[in-house]
């Protein structure tokens, strides 16, 4: 997955015709959505959060919050995408509201993941995430949100603009910011 | 420095933002870098930084049980939420509309279809049959929308209808006393017919005949249910009363003999002459009623118009003055005696 193509221009299929169809309730239509879909919210919400289960349990609530919701949805400016990470930064915003309301820590555990074909290259990785987790939380939110839209879910700048509702002017900058700010605290620590 | 003095606010971030796009897109980093060979430099670090923050976030996949089970959770939700937005079919306004026209005629047609069958079927109903109300109801038009002779004639005809309802439901065994009651009432509308128009041979003749008939279904009702032998003496009376009012009065031809001739005692005796035929018909009232014998014993008051015949007797005495007493006795022939007076 780390070598797949992100295509932040359009999707490979006609979204307009997916998307009513998944609004008759197509089924096809929506396991379309789904496969194109998911990678990228999964990648966000991960790259949000503090670890792979609340990233799974948000993950899940975003889909059913846009399966319910995919039916009042209307062409009218916005795009599909901006639309569905718009629900999505709305529920790990709102998550992680409540995990600070809970006073339960954020804090980083680096566990091993499944099936990984190299043990020493994954805790490697993993120390990585752990890094990038930990100097991210350490972001403006903006600056935060920013980054995990864009190189956690691969949207494009204009995407990631209309997702959270900001000029691309505004998100150019947050983005170069933002990384600017990532490369010196990662190679402070 | 030279940078920093020629750049506007924002020249690195959209530099970068462009850089960045271009790898995205999948190009090579040095060819990307080929490109901004001024600013390759620090654009060379954020473009590998960024690599390696998507690397490191990408590189923690979703397991294939969660993104399997998530994807059935989606689909199912959305079968779910089609179901629930199908239009349920519910009736509009015009369709109700419609379906109601639709019941409507539907209904005026069944009820015109069964009127129909029954005005159509109706003349071969007897009392009990569902569409023996159209049968009266038919009769009853009928009779309204009559004059003159044609009244008489129907009123003839319902008159043997009644006889042959009675008849037909006599062999059945099934006549009531509401049966035997509408034969008398017929019965005592052709008496009052017989009092009231001047009716003609022809159609004196149907009338005893008809009276003959209904008397020997009378007969034949009591012979089958005894129990019926009260309402039957009640319909017999009003027969024979019928009859003796149907029977021919030669009261005019007395009249005009008894005032042009001394001797009209001729006629008299054509009169005595034809009473049998009323004096046969009673017989049955008394055969059949015994303990009714009241009335249908009264009823016989037709052989009692053979009394003029006696009179006839005293024929030899020239005046005709005892003709009219008997006549004014049996009630008919009233004319005949005030033409003698």
């Amino acid at each position: 997955m780390a070598n797949q193509p992100v295509d932040t221009v359009a999707p490979e299929f006609d979204e307009r015709a997916v998307v009513e169809a998944a609004q008759r309730g197509d089924q096809r239509a929506l396991s379309e959505l789904y496969e194109y879909y998911f990678p990228k919210i999964y990648r966000y919400v991960n790259a949000r959060l503090a670890n792979s289960e609340d990233a799974e349990d948000v993950t899940t609530e975003i889909f059913l919050r846009m399966i319910d919701n995919v039916g009042s949805f209307q062409f009218r400016g916005l795009p599909f995408g901006a639309w569905v990470f718009r629900i999505a930064r709305n529920e790990v915003v709102s998550f992680v509201r409540r995990q600070k309301v809970r006073g339960v820590s954020q804090e980083l555990h680096e566990s091993i993941p499944d099936g990984g074909p190299d043990l020493t290259l994954a805790i490697e990785t993993q120390l990585t995430i752990a890094v990038v987790r930990e100097a991210t939380e350490r972001l403006p939110e903006a600056q935060r949100q920013v980054i995990t839209l864009r190189f956690g879910a691969g949207l494009s700048v204009a995407e990631t603009a209309e997702a959270l509702k900001k000029t691309e002017n505004n998100v150019k900058v947050l983005q170069h910011k933002a990384i600017a700010k990532l490369q010196t605290m990662v190679q402070r620590d | 420095m030279r940078r920093f003095f020629e750049s506007k606010p924002g020249y690195d971030a959209d530099l970068f933002a462009e850089a960045q796009a271009l790898a995205d897109d999948g190009l090579d980093r040095e060819f990307v870098l080929g490109l901004f060979p001024d600013d390759a430099e620090w654009l060379a670090g954020l473009l590998d930084f960024s690599a390696e923050l998507k690397e490191a976030i990408a590189s923690e996949p979703p397991s294939y049980y969660f993104e399997g089970s998530l994807k059935s959770k989606f689909l199912a939700a959305g079968r779910k939420a089609a179901r629930a937005a199908e239009p349920q079919p519910v009736f509009a306004l015009s369709q109700m509309r419609t379906v109601a026209a639709s019941m409507s005629v539907a209904l005026s047609a069944a009820v015109v279809g069964v009127i129909t069958l029954g005005f159509v079927t109706a003349g071969s109903a007897v009392p009990g049959d569902w569409n023996y109300s159209f049968k009266l109801a038919n009769e009853r038009l009928e009779y309204t929308l009559s004059r003159g002779d044609s009244r008489i004639d129907i009123q003839y005809r319902q008159a043997e209808t009644r006889t042959h309802e009675v008849r037909v439901l006599s062999a059945r065994g099934s006549v009531t006393p509401a049966d035997l009651a509408s034969l008398e009432r017929d019965a005592r509308a052709l008496a009052d017919l017989a009092k009231t128009q001047n009716l003609d041979d022809g159609q004196q003749q149907r009338g005893l005949a008809i009276a003959n008939a209904a008397l020997a279904v009378i007969v034949q009702s009591t012979q089958k249910q005894p129990a019926l032998a009260i309402p039957a003496a009640a319909a017999a009376a009003a027969v024979s009363e019928a009859a003796t009012a149907l029977l021919p009065v030669p009261s005019a031809t007395a009249a005009v003999t008894a005032s042009s001739t001394p001797e009209p005692t001729a006629t008299a005796t054509v009169t005595a002459t034809e009473t049998p035929l009323a004096t046969a018909t009673p017989q049955p009232t008394a055969t059949s009623t015994p303990p009714a014998t009241p009335e249908p014993t009264a009823t016989p008051s037709p052989s009692s118009t053979a009394k003029p015949s006696p009179p006839a007797s005293p024929s030899p005495s020239p005046s005709p003055s005892p003709t009219p007493s008997p006549t004014s006795e049996a009630g008919s022939p009233s004319p005949s005696a005030t033409a003698a007076q």
